[in-house]
């Protein structure tokens, strides 16, 4: 009974709540051709639940060493760390980098690096500009509407914007009216197809032409551009849907390796067109 | 599973009579159906017992009718004193009632057709039986004494397993039996052969009391001063119980004496007590009255840097009432109150909870408490060969997580209920009838931290009847089968629940080896929420369950027992199995803000116990060993974006593979030394890879410029790790001091011997590690006056 006792105080009563996974930091970010800075969050797996609460918080002692790698042609970029306070007062890392230009197609390797070697990665290939595809005009419940495929466009657009060059006949650098479509369409034959509703949309930039230099007998429609901002192929939520409930589990929609998060990147192109006489007629435009 | 055809008449058939539900009511049914017509012609006994000197009705009486032509007819008395022999043939017996430590009683008795005969007799205590009262009382009542889950305790048998302070608790008995897993030496909360601590019905003279036992886990609110009798099923309960799916501790609260006052007072550092009882009519009506107070946090407000900051206590009182020679009334009172910041060390590092803003308090802080009320008639019906029982019971509990002032979460359980129970005997033969209703009012308010439940206000009703039986096949098989139909109205749903228990003795009735067996379906409709961030998971919100189905639970349990006479040794074993389903399981999430969201999941459950009790004049011992495994599986979305799979198999934290108690008591002469050794296995836990901030990366609107994102823990696979195993000695030294009407009884000695770091609690989220009582030294005196 004294053995058996003594062997049983000897044990350990030491609790180890944490398992090593191999998973060392989480990566939040993206490249964006439009930008000339690139930011990622990095947020190292913490043994705490507390975020950084202040600038002396000895959690505020990042070990990361953040850089990335164009894999197309070798050029490599150092990422500068800054420490950040978010709107609930609470710090975070924000790394930052110069980027003369984010090249479509090329593939870029993000890795976050700490000083014993251990290394989370993740990769994105930029999107390349898509296939343009216009439909000829057409009535649709007495409203002209005008599809546009988007061929190549690997999921859904971020962010959609027509743009609308009008202006008295004659002007020499008539202004341009925004109408947003924000991440309207659909997939269909494999093209992202976008529904332009040219009717609407005249009607709301003539208010905002008349709002802003006075109402105007005659108008010129110079041009039409779509202008798109379209997320790598890895930025693909699980349905298609950004859930919170479903994207909030580790590892779903995730490209990070030994770690958790995403690092995409987002390009950005238009494509400008004019439309016919009779349709600028039909839409009460003269033709330029 | 729909209900159709429970209401129904299912269709009749070879297969219908092959479901053991079916079988057993047919059991029921026939083993009562021939000789009922025989009522019109018969002559019924009915007989009161009570103990001649305090006028307590006495249990367990065997009293035996012999007539010359159809030989011998008998019963024990009941827990009221009553027994009943009906169907008797009209014509001369001789009635004899025998109990050891009393005097026998024998009378003749001319019984003429049609009519019931109402006898009230006072047994003489004989001084010379005493002995023998303990030898009988422990063959059906010491730790090995158990049948197919059912343990009857009597106060002597609570009393041996030593505990802090010194009067014994019949908490402190339960978990030293194997099945048993507490939540530590606080938290007040106890899980029997791997049901959770909601899956139990616990009651005291039928009045269920929700959280019974107290934030220290050494006490219950049912200190062995107060208790008659305690009918402890950890699984395989009869017809008579249900509403819960794992087990029933029905406590028989005593009755006072009804010939003189007498009482108790004690003192020790963890709790002071005082009971008085004596009549308020001579020989008719008596009372009891029990307060318990701790004094913990004024006597030792902090031992090796934590802090005892617990208050607790319990108000007990009975009046019971002998109105006629075939009646009997009584009135049963308890209130509970808990309250203790179960964090201890992170408080004696912030200081004291009443010098800080509540806003900084530690929100480990819990308080509950229980109000139990009943009353209960038992009465002998003119002209029907029956003993009738009416009882009416109100029971409620409160709870709160957080300060006093400013509670984090808050809830409430208020029931109201009765039931009427007849008891038919004729000669060895018993069945049971009884009808049963209840009606609860459950509040909470949950502050917003528990995901799609926040404030709840319902009400619900159950009710129903049963009927279950004694029946005896020879002298040597009993079984009890019965039926329970219950409904749950507000569910609209009806379940029937068939029980069978058994009991073969192969060596004869009073030696040898006894052999039993137990099988039922159960089922409960309410489920207890908890918040896994909860120090301990000790705050509970009762609610209905929000699943379609009525969660079920089927048991079996097969034991055997031997006394080794020639060793002095008895030896149980036992195996069970519960399998468990439409369970409420807490939804997994990443979310530190722990969901008690709750998702559909079943369990099952294996387990053996084993046990060996050793009995002699100075030396008593007692050795449990407990294997058990509790495995739930559920389906959740979360799991299946998480792991790959939408069905996870884990073992929840109840999970106790390995537990073994020891006791030992030498007693020399007025001096007795005790000791107990406790040791459980590791219990399970789900560790993390870490903890992280996710933000919803949806496109370029997000702003990782500002938006802090959501703080998440990053989970590995549910309880796939064990905490370290758990082990405690214990050792007490006690003297009694004997003299004519005052006895005193001074105990000393210590938990946790050699001051080993037990875990109580660690909070994945904080890495806060609270640990169960070190090293704690204790001494105590209890004077009774007799």
């Amino acid at each position: 009974m004294l053995v058996l006792l003594g062997l049983a105080r000897c044990d350990s009563t030491a609790v180890n709540p944490f398992i090593d996974s191999g998973n060392y930091y989480s990566v939040y970010g993206y490249l964006d051709t439009f930008a000339d800075s690139q930011f990622v969050r990095v947020v190292p797996l913490r043994g705490r639940l507390e975020r950084i609460q202040s600038e002396t918080d000895p959690l505020v002692n990042l070990d990361a060493f953040v850089s990335t790698v164009d894999l197309n042609n070798g050029d490599s970029v150092i990422w500068t760390p800054r420490l950040v306070q978010f709107r609930d007062s609470t710090y975070g890392y924000l790394f930052g980098a110069r980027f003369n230009r984010v090249w479509p197609g090329h593939t870029y390797r993000l890795t976050v690096r700490r000083s014993d070697g251990v290394m989370t990665a993740a990769e994105t290939t930029v999107p390349t500009q898509p296939g343009w595809n216009l439909a000829p005009p057409e009535m649709q419940n007495d409203s002209l509407l005008q599809t546009m495929r988007l061929e190549g466009v690997a999921n859904q657009p971020d962010d959609l914007v027509m743009v609308y060059q009008m202006g008295l006949p004659g002007s020499i650098r008539p202004p341009r009216f925004q109408v947003p479509y924000g991440r309207s369409g659909r997939r269909e034959n494999g093209a992202w197809t976008v529904d332009i509703q040219l009717t609407r949309d005249t009607d709301i930039v003539r208010t905002m032409y008349a709002q802003q230099f006075g109402q105007a007998e005659r108008l010129t429609l110079f041009s039409l551009t779509l202008v798109t901002a379209t997320r790598d192929a890895a930025w693909d939520p699980p349905g298609g849907a950004f859930d919170p409930a479903v994207l909030l589990q580790p590892g779903v929609f995730s490209n990070v390796e030994g770690g958790f998060g995403f690092f995409g990147s987002i390009a950005h192109y238009s494509h400008e067109w004019v439309l016919d006489e009779a349709t600028n007629e039909r839409l009460g435009f003269e033709t330029p | 599973m729909n209900n159709k055809h429970l209401l129904g008449v299912p269709s009749l058939g070879i297969r219908f009579f092959w479901k053991p539900r079916w079988m057993i009511i047919a059991l029921l049914v026939v083993g009562w159906g021939n000789g009922s017509s025989a009522w019109a012609q018969t002559a019924t006994v009915r007989v009161f017992i009570r103990d001649a000197e305090d006028r307590k009705p006495l249990q367990g009486v065997n009293v035996v009718l012999r007539d010359a032509a159809s030989g011998q007819v008998g019963s024990a008395t009941d827990g009221d004193g009553y027994v009943s022999l009906s169907r008797l043939a009209p014509g001369g017996y001789t009635l004899r009632a025998t109990f050891i430590g009393y005097s026998s009683y024998e009378a003749s008795l001319d019984l003429v057709a049609n009519s019931i005969v109402n006898l009230s007799i006072d047994l003489e205590p004989s001084e010379a039986a005493l002995d023998e009262v303990l030898v009988e009382s422990e063959r059906e009542t010491g730790a090995t004494a158990i049948v197919a889950g059912l343990e009857v305790l009597r106060p002597v048998n609570i009393e041996r397993v030593p505990m802090v302070g010194v009067s014994g608790d019949l908490v402190a008995y339960l978990q030293a039996t194997p099945g048993a897993v507490s939540s530590g030496d606080r938290g007040g909360q106890l899980f029997l052969r791997g049901g959770e601590s909601t899956q139990n019905l616990v009651l005291i003279d039928g009045i269920p009391v929700y959280q019974p036992f107290h934030i220290l886990g050494f006490y219950s609110a049912f200190p062995s001063d107060i208790i008659d009798r305690a009918d402890v099923y950890a699984g395989g309960f009869g017809a008579s119980y249900g509403g819960r799916l794992s087990s029933v501790i029905g406590v028989t609260a005593r009755n006072g004496n009804k010939q003189r006052v007498d009482g108790s007072a004690s003192i020790a550092p963890f709790l002071s007590t005082i009971r008085i009882e004596g009549p308020v009519i001579k020989n008719r009506v008596s009372f009891i009255a029990s307060v318990r107070e701790s004094l913990v946090e004024q006597v030792m407000p902090s031992i090796f840097e934590q802090r005892l900051d617990y208050r607790f206590g319990d108000r007990f009182a009975k009046l019971h009432a002998l109105p006629s020679a075939s009646t009997s009334w009584s009135i049963t009172a308890l209130q509970t109150s808990d309250r203790g910041n179960l964090a201890g060390t992170f408080k004696t590092r912030r200081g004291d909870v009443l010098n800080v803003p509540p806003s900084e308090r530690d929100s480990s802080e819990v308080a509950w408490d229980n109000l139990a009320l009943g009353s209960r008639f038992s009465f002998l019906p003119p002209g029907l060969p029956v003993q009738a029982e009416v009882a009416g019971w109100f029971s409620r509990t409160s709870t709160r997580f957080g300060v006093e002032d400013e509670p984090v979460r808050d809830a409430s359980v208020e029931a109201i209920g009765g039931e009427v129970n007849l008891t038919y005997v004729a000669g060895r033969q018993q069945l049971r009838l009884g009808l049963f209703g209840q009606r609860s009012d459950i509040q909470y308010e949950l502050g917003g931290l528990f995901q799609e439940i926040d404030t709840n206000d319902e009400q619900q009703a159950e009710g129903g009847l049963y009927a279950e039986s004694d029946l005896f096949l020879g002298a040597l098989l009993k079984l009890m089968p019965g039926v329970r139909v219950h409904a749950f109205l507000d569910k609209e749903v009806t379940r029937i629940e068939p029980r069978l228990r058994a009991e073969w003795r192969p060596g004869g009735v009073l030696r040898g080896q006894q052999v039993s067996a137990a099988w039922g379906l159960y089922h409960q409709v309410i489920v207890g929420l908890t918040d896994e961030r909860d120090v301990g998971n000790v705050f509970t919100a009762w609610a209905s369950t929000p699943l379609d189905d009525i969660p079920r639970a089927m048991h079996v349990i097969v034991g055997w027992r031997m006394p080794i006479v020639e060793a002095g040794v008895d030896v149980a074993v036992e195996g069970y199995h519960k399998r468990l389903s439409h369970l409420a399981v807490p939804a997994w999430s990443v979310l530190p803000a722990f969901t008690t969201t709750l998702e559909p999941g079943r369990g099952t459950v294996w387990g053996l116990d084993a046990r060996a009790e050793v009995n002699r004049e100075q030396f008593y011992g007692y050795l449990g060993y407990g294997l058990a495994s509790v495995e739930y599986e559920a389906e959740q979305e979360a799991f299946s974006v998480w792991f790959g799979q939408p069905q996870q198999r884990y073992h929840p934290p109840h999970d106790l593979r390995h537990q073994i108690n020891a006791v030992g008591r030498y007693t020399l002469g007025e001096v007795a030394f005790s000791a107990r050794w406790q040791y459980g296995s590791g219990l399970p836990f789900t560790r993390s890879l870490g903890f992280d901030d996710w933000l919803l990366l949806s496109g370029s609107d997000v702003d990782l410029r500002n938006d802090p994102g959501q703080v998440r823990v990053l989970y590995d696979r549910p309880y796939r790790a064990r905490l370290p195993a758990y082990h405690r000695l214990d050792v007490w030294l006690e003297r009694t001091f004997e003299r004519e009407r005052v006895n005193m009884l001074v105990r000393a000695g210590a938990v946790n011997v050699y001051n080993r770091d037990n875990l109580f609690y660690f909070d994945l989220f904080t890495l806060r590690r609270v640990d169960q009582l070190p090293l704690t030294p204790s001494i105590g005196i209890k004077l009774e006056i007799k």
